[in-house]
């Protein structure tokens, strides 16, 4: 259950932006380019669910939410983030989130939608 | 290998988590590079160009005296080792000035007393607790935007206030045409008129009838029935005789429930209707322009996840999501669980 949903993230983002540099350079073929976003897909994934143990809390006001595809997108207001010591609060969030049992079809269409 | 890191901040998590994933994605990614033709070496420029990006992003927080990508994240409470430095420490006296010990060789040449302190040195503060850089942006934004708030909180207490000046007035004028009254020199000054009467007010103006419907000061019923109006089409006034009984109703102020029929001079009174031209017209507010999609779901913060549970009680949501990355204020954090509850 590999997602592509960590694409857009600040990791995935950066390795696309290094792929396509070193393509354009032609210094890769866009086939390893695939091979390379397929690995960090199970890498990412891998890490999230096996690396990490920490758990926050979060409130605010719920703008909107929308299910589509098995993906909710949810647009929170004056929300607060609480972990065990630290409190964070933004004005504004979006939380995109992929079903945690469902199969990839449906998720990979949520990277269009991000 | 799972690490315990339930202590340790987020944002500390989130370097060895992509430390981590670059490594694995390294690895898994040399065969393939192998095969299809390419060395090493273009293995290494992507790791360099990938790590090079995310540095620039400054979304990554590393702990303070970390540097190498393997370790482990170690327990916030350690105090950093530094290279062991010699200093003369000095004692101060009752007095308050220094004492500095000496002792004497048998050559009659002092011999300085040197302290050693190890672990520490001047430039490094032994503090229990990490470092934590902690940007309070939010909390400056957050009074600014208070700030803004009260003068226009106080601006929307003042607007009703003045609406309700102004609706008092105008009833005042409609229901009470007998006494004299003049209009002031300041036309457009309004004034405050609370209750029934105010006796403050000696105003002196000739009496002007008011723009609604004219009440008719005869109080017997009229003996013969009124005339038709001109203002009704001609179709219905042809179904109407002279002799017939015409109610016309009038709703408002001006109503007489009094008198059992009501008439209307409307022919006399063409301005009859300029009460309700200034009253915004029905269903005229019914097309705002609502915000875009586009606009609702532009968002600089964002946190992308799996969901093991939506639920929703009448307006109030709970989020179980798992497994996520979240941007926020421009740093990563990663987290394991989190749990949400939200009114809408």
């Amino acid at each position: 259950m590999n997602y592509q949903l960590y694409r857009n993230t600040t990791l995935g983002t950066t390795l696309i932006d290094s792929l396509d540099e070193l393509i354009q350079q032609q210094a890769i073929s866009h086939s390893l380019r695939q091979k390379v976003l397929e690995e960090f897909d199970k890498a990412i994934n891998y890490a999230l669910a096996n690396k990490v143990r920490n758990r926050i809390t979060f409130k605010g006001k719920l703008n909107t939410y929308r299910f589509c595809d098995n993906v909710w997108t949810f647009v929170i207001e004056n929300a607060e983030f609480r972990e065990v010591i630290d409190c964070i609060q933004v004005p504004k969030v979006k939380v995109v989130a992929c079903d945690g049992k469902g199969n990839t079809v449906h998720n990979r269409q949520a990277v269009d939608d991000y | 290998m799972v690490f315990p890191q339930t202590s340790v901040p987020s944002h500390y998590i989130t370097a060895s988590v992509y430390d981590g994933v670059i490594s694995d994605v390294m690895k898994a990614c040399r065969d393939a590079f192998i095969e299809e033709g390419y060395d090493e070496a273009s293995l290494l420029d992507v790791k360099r160009l990938w790590t090079r990006k995310l540095a620039e992003t400054k979304a990554v927080t590393r702990q303070p005296g970390r540097q190498s990508q393997q370790q482990v994240v170690r327990q916030p409470q350690q105090i950093v080792r530094q290279p062991q430095q010699v200093y003369i420490q000095r004692q101060v006296s009752q007095d308050g000035r220094p004492i500095q010990r000496r002792q004497f060789t048998s050559n009659g040449q002092p011999v300085q007393y040197v302290q050693y302190r190890s672990n520490q040195s001047p430039n490094v503060q032994q503090s229990p607790q990490p470092q934590r850089i902690y940007v309070q942006r939010p909390q400056q934004v957050q009074t600014q935007y208070i700030v803004q708030q009260r003068p226009q909180h106080s601006q929307q207490q003042r607007q009703p206030q003045q609406q309700r000046i102004i609706v008092q007035n105008n009833r005042a004028q409609n229901l009470s045409p007998g006494p004299s009254h003049r209009a002031s020199p300041n036309s457009n000054h309004v004034h405050q008129l609370d209750g029934t009467s105010d006796d403050k007010l000696e105003l002196e103006s000739e009496v002007t009838p008011a723009p609604s419907i004219e009440v008719p000061e005869t109080k017997s019923a009229p003996a013969n029935p009124p005339p038709i109006p001109t203002t009704l089409p001609e179709s219905i006034r042809s179904l109407l005789d002279e002799d017939s009984e015409i109610i016309i109703q009038i709703d408002g102020v001006g109503d007489d429930v009094s008198s059992g029929s009501l008439s209307s001079s409307s022919s006399d009174d063409p301005d009859s209707d300029t009460e309700h031209v200034d009253e915004p017209a029905l269903n005229s507010d019914d097309n705002c322009p609502s915000p875009g999609v586009d606009e609702t779901f532009d968002c600089e913060n964002i946190l992308v996840c799996k969901y093991d549970k939506i639920t929703r009680n009448k307006n109030q949501w709970k989020m179980q999501i798992k497994e996520g990355i979240m941007n926020i204020k421009g740093y990563d954090h990663v987290f394991w669980k989190a749990l949400g509850d939200t009114p809408w």
